[in-house]
């Protein structure tokens, strides 16, 4: 009998014991900071992007051969012991760091003063590569930009577009370039005597001339007082590399050591992306630059940016005229063989996609978002394909930290001409980020700020502290720790959230000095639902409990 | 004074000025003591386990497969990487075409199932005289008795937005062009001697040899938007032969074929048609037509230069497009009549209405039916696979009678299948279809030209 009672016992413990996931930290305080700005002496090599290659493989070969290979399902790396990101080449902390007034949001990356207030401006050539009219100038500062504009029928999208995104993405935490939006005369132009006009691909064509100015800027919109209306991007400082390969690392960079499909940045902009829309997604649109260190100008090393947002907030969809763009990819085969065999009976996401006729205003709705089943342009970019729940969760809490004095700064980075555009695009924005926060909110444990406050575990629980959903009332914690053997310390504690969302725990049943090392299940109860949450504690040098980890299943 | 100030400050408001920095950036020596790439985590235990033995096993045995779809593709793929690396399409016009791309002289290849390879070169020039006027000359090779040459001019816009010329010269020989005799009679096998097409209703598939020298002029005079009147003028010899394989004579008593000696005829017909198909709204492709109809009717004389006996040609095709829904979910309709004057003993067999084919009645072979009158319907349902791609299943229903007078719905030869139409948003660009009857048969057919547009009729 006594030996039955201790078979019954090993089971309750074996079964204790392996409800507690086997992660364990080291007692130290999170990473803030990697070093990836060692010495990189020799120029790395410029990745040419294949625009066909890369996505016909995106599309069709590499998706197949990449399943065969039985890619298994990774957390993502590039994380600290509180499963945040610390600041790189790739990404700096920005929005919830530090305080950003939206006045620097709307300024974004800018360091210089706007060329506009610089004129005349000298064109050194057209621009390269692309379709669109483009120019390279230099201001009379002699700081060179390259100026974009909006084709004719869609007037102040895709430059609008560009610059709101652009504002959004820097403050979120990424390097993005030094974009604005000017407006100029055609008699603030100069041609430089010796002006080329660029070829498509490379080369030039011939020598730029007044008359080809002049034909070229005849086709692009022009304010009802006959201002000019373009995108300034000022020139990255350093040498352009191209963009970085969706898989794997960037062999002749020393710095850069975590596959990019397992990089955190990456996979958890997919939320960031969804929120803005921004469909177009691939290597051409990434920018790595080799440059100099700002302190020490003989060291070298890699800054890695994002680039090109005027494909945003739905310009994608109405400048290619497809309700789809966002919802499925632009060759979804399993969405097409899905319509095929179902003969077009079923509804589709996409076809209720309406919005007001205004100025600058995109197909960029609220309505139709769905934040889990967005799709950009391609499934070429891998980080988005090995994203999981935790990256997507990680990425709407940086969505959910704009305030909306936040989000219409950067709008108002858009100089729209009409205000009921701002409007509407601020709204929308608002709308989408309560859908992103909450959609992936509801994933996990949404637990944020976590700390040990007089044994007391503390928290943020971020639905009800971004005041996205109103279910304080309905939510119920319980709290339960054990051992770093997973041997279970106390009673398991049941409380409620407080009303402002930050809840502190009933003093913890902490393990003993000896022993120093707590992991606390925290388990949140709401719409039914239980979401665990697993956060280690260890004691600092002073003896003083603190959060040393977090672990979400 | 005032003003100038107030410009000043209007200027400063717009343009942005020098942001402070929230955070001064990172560099090299602020990071020197932060730990690498990777080792950020904090981990006290193995932060990667790594693939275990199951896997690993998996991944090995599916290398092989992987290795071979790989080399399967490197053709494709390799393409696509030499488009990318050497920009062969701007090669391409670089080397083919000026630099305003209006004038070209490039190769030309086609390849035809039991055709073989169709080479040869075409010049064009699309702004002639600086009104889209349009010059194109082509000459195609592909073997023994396969061979074309052709030239166009096109008023372009020289004439207006609403009339516009074109002249055509055409010589053609075709080594193997179906005839499956004239009526509606069934597939048989081949009969003891040969049988006279006129009378006997026998379908055996033959094949014979044609060679085709046209002029022609045409001339489209646009009254209203979507309102069109076309007038053609087309002077046309054509000389037919056995062919090498399945050859006409075998079957069907030459003799009886009329026209079969040779046939040089004037052709003037007039055309009127009504057309204000569209799409419904600008999400939807402009290829792919949602809604509207289609009206035409046309008339012609055949005027025989060969001593045998004139006759008329006339006819007429209505399409209605009904728009179900989004995407856009489209009802197409469709119905086309071609009848001739004269009896199948004045009319050359050449010139008789055919049925079958990727046009009228899918699910037959090309040319399956023939006589004086031929009649089909259509209907079609099509719904959208993506912006670029659309699916539809169509059943075609007609068949081909010996006068009006015998017209009735009786003995319907009936194709039915299924298709998917590749678009550009403004142009169609291919339609693969995989079709078949109720006599049997599986056709897969790729169209270049919507299946639904007009044709040219003249033979």
């Amino acid at each position: 009998m006594t030996g039955l009672r201790h078979s019954w016992l090993a089971v309750l413990v074996a079964c204790t014991t392996h409800s507690i996931p086997a992660v364990r930290f080291v007692n130290a305080p999170p990473v803030l900071a990697v070093n990836d700005r060692l010495d990189v002496p020799a120029q790395p090599e410029e990745r040419e992007f294949f625009h066909d290659t890369y996505h016909y493989d995106g599309v069709f070969q590499r998706r197949l051969t990449r399943a065969l290979e039985l890619p298994r399902a990774q957390r993502a790396r590039g994380v600290n012991a509180l499963d945040e990101v610390p600041d790189s080449t790739w990404f700096t902390n920005r929005i919830g760091h530090r305080d950003l007034t939206p006045e620097q949001v709307r300024l974004g990356p800018l360091t210089t003063d706007s060329p506009e207030l610089h004129k005349p401006w000298t064109i050194r050539s057209t621009k390269i590569g692309g379709t669109t009219i483009g120019f390279i100038i230099k201001d009379a500062r002699g700081v060179k930009y390259l100026l974009k504009f909006d084709g004719r029928e869609f007037p102040e999208v895709e430059t609008g577009m560009h610059v709101i995104v652009n504002r959004l993405l820097w403050a979120c935490g990424y390097n993005v370039p030094e974009d604005e939006i000017v407006y100029f005369r055609r008699e603030d132009l100069v041609v430089a005597p010796d002006a080329v006009i660029k070829k498509p691909y490379g080369g030039d064509k011939g020598k730029l001339t007044d008359a080809e100015v002049d034909r070229e800027l005849a086709l692009v919109e022009h304010t009802a007082d006959g201002q000019i209306r373009a995108l300034a991007s000022r020139w990255l400082d350093g040498k352009p590399l191209g963009g970085h390969p969706a898989e794997g690392v960037r062999g002749d960079d020393p710095n850069d050591l975590i596959p990019h499909q397992l990089r955190r940045d990456l996979r958890g902009a997919y939320s960031i992306f969804s929120w803005l829309d921004h469909v177009d997604v691939q290597e051409g649109n990434f920018l790595d630059m080799w440059t100099k260190d700002p302190a020490t100008p003989n060291r070298h090393y890699v800054i890695h940016y994002m680039i090109d947002f005027g494909k945003s907030l739905g310009a994608m969809a109405s400048i290619g005229f497809d309700l789809r763009r966002g919802h499925t990819y632009l060759i979804d085969l399993a969405d097409m063989m899905k319509t095929f065999v179902t003969a077009g009976t079923i509804d589709r996401s996409w076809e209720h996609r309406a919005v007001p006729a205004l100025p600058g205003v995109a197909l960029f709705d609220a309505e139709s978002y769905d934040p889990g089943s967005w799709h950009p342009d391609s499934p070429a970019y891998v980080p988005f394909l090995t994203a999981d729940h935790i990256d997507k969760y990680w990425g709407a809490t940086i969505v959910a930290r704009f305030t909306p004095d936040q989000i219409r700064a950067a709008v108002d980075a858009a100089r729209l001409s009409d205000p009921r555009s701002a409007a509407y695009l601020t709204k929308t924005l608002i709308a989408r980020q309560h859908a992103t926060a909450l959609y992936w909110f509801a994933r996990t444990n949404p637990l944020a700020r976590i700390s040990v406050e007089s044994n007391a575990l503390c928290f943020d629980d971020l639905p009800i502290t971004t005041g996205f959903a109103n279910v304080a009332d309905t939510t119920r914690y319980t709290v339960t720790t054990y051992d770093d053997r997973a041997r279970r310390l106390g009673s398991p504690m049941t409380f409620p959230a407080a009303r402002s969302g930050r809840t502190c725990s009933p003093p913890l049943a902490l393990s003993g000095a000896t022993a120093d090392y707590t992991i606390v299940r925290v388990d949140t109860i709401r719409s039914g639902k239980r979401e665990p949450l697993y956060v280690h504690v260890a004691r600092d040098t002073s003896a003083t409990p603190r959060v040393i980890g977090i672990w979400r299943p | 004074m005032t003003g100038v100030r107030l410009a000043a400050i209007v200027v400063a408001a717009a343009g942005q000025t020098a942001a402070a920095d929230p955070s001064p950036p990172a560099t090299a020596a602020t990071v020197a003591d932060a730990p690498r790439p990777g080792e950020e985590s904090g981990r006290a235990d193995e932060v990667d386990p790594g693939d275990s033995t199951a896997r690993v096993a998996a991944r090995g045995a599916l290398f092989v497969p992987k290795v071979a779809i790989d080399v399967v593709l490197s053709p494709l793929r390799g393409l696509l990487w030499a488009n990318d690396r050497y920009k062969l399409e701007e090669l391409y016009w670089r080397v083919f075409f000026n630099d305003a791309r209006t004038i070209g002289l490039y190769p030309t290849a086609t390849f035809q199932t039991g055709f073989g390879l169709n080479a040869g070169g075409r010049f064009v020039d699309r702004d002639l005289f600086g009104a889209r006027e349009h010059l194109g000359l082509q000459a195609t090779y592909g073997g023994h008795y396969h061979a074309g040459a052709s030239a166009s001019v096109h008023t372009g816009k020289r004439l207006g937005d609403r009339l516009a010329l074109q002249l055509d010269a055409d010589w053609e020989r075709h080594p193997n062009e179906p005839f499956y005799g004239i009526g509606n009679g069934n597939m048989i096998t081949l009969p003891a001697m040969p049988v006279d097409p006129r009378t006997d209703p026998l379908a055996v598939e033959t094949r014979y040899r044609t060679q085709i020298v046209r002029a022609a002029a045409t001339a489209d005079l646009r009254l209203v938007d979507g309102f069109l009147v076309r007038t053609t003028g087309a002077v046309t010899d054509l000389e037919f032969s056995r062919s090498d394989t399945d050859p006409v004579d075998a079957v069907y008593d030459t003799t009886g074929l009329v026209g079969f000696d040779g046939v040089r005829h004037l052709y003037s017909e007039v055309e009127v048609r009504w057309d204000e198909r569209r799409r419904v709204t600008s999400w939807e492709p402009r290829a792919v037509y949602a809604a509207g109809w289609l009206v035409t009717g046309f008339a012609g004389q055949v005027h025989r230069l060969d001593g045998g006996p004139d006759f008329w040609r006339y006819g007429a095709e209505a399409q209605q497009f009904l728009r179900l829904d989004r995407g856009p979910r489209v009802l197409a309709l469709r119905f086309h009549a071609e009848a001739v004057s004269g009896s199948r003993d004045e009319v050359p067999f050449s010139e008789l209405p055919q049925l079958g084919g990727a046009s009228f009645l899918r699910g037959y072979n090309v040319g399956r039916f023939r006589d004086r009158v031929a009649a089909v319907g259509s209907l079609e349902y099509g719904w959208d696979l993506s912006h670029y791609m659309d699916a539809s299943v169509f059943i075609d229903a007609g068949r081909v009678y010996p006068s009006l007078a015998d017209v009735s719905l009786d003995q319907l030869r009936c194709g039915f299948g299924v298709a998917l139409q590749l678009h550009s948003d403004q142009h169609f660009l291919v339609e693969g279809s995989l079709a078949s009857s109720i006599d049997g048969g599986v056709y897969l057919s790729v169209s270049f030209n919507p299946v639904f547009d007009s044709h040219v009729r003249w033979r």
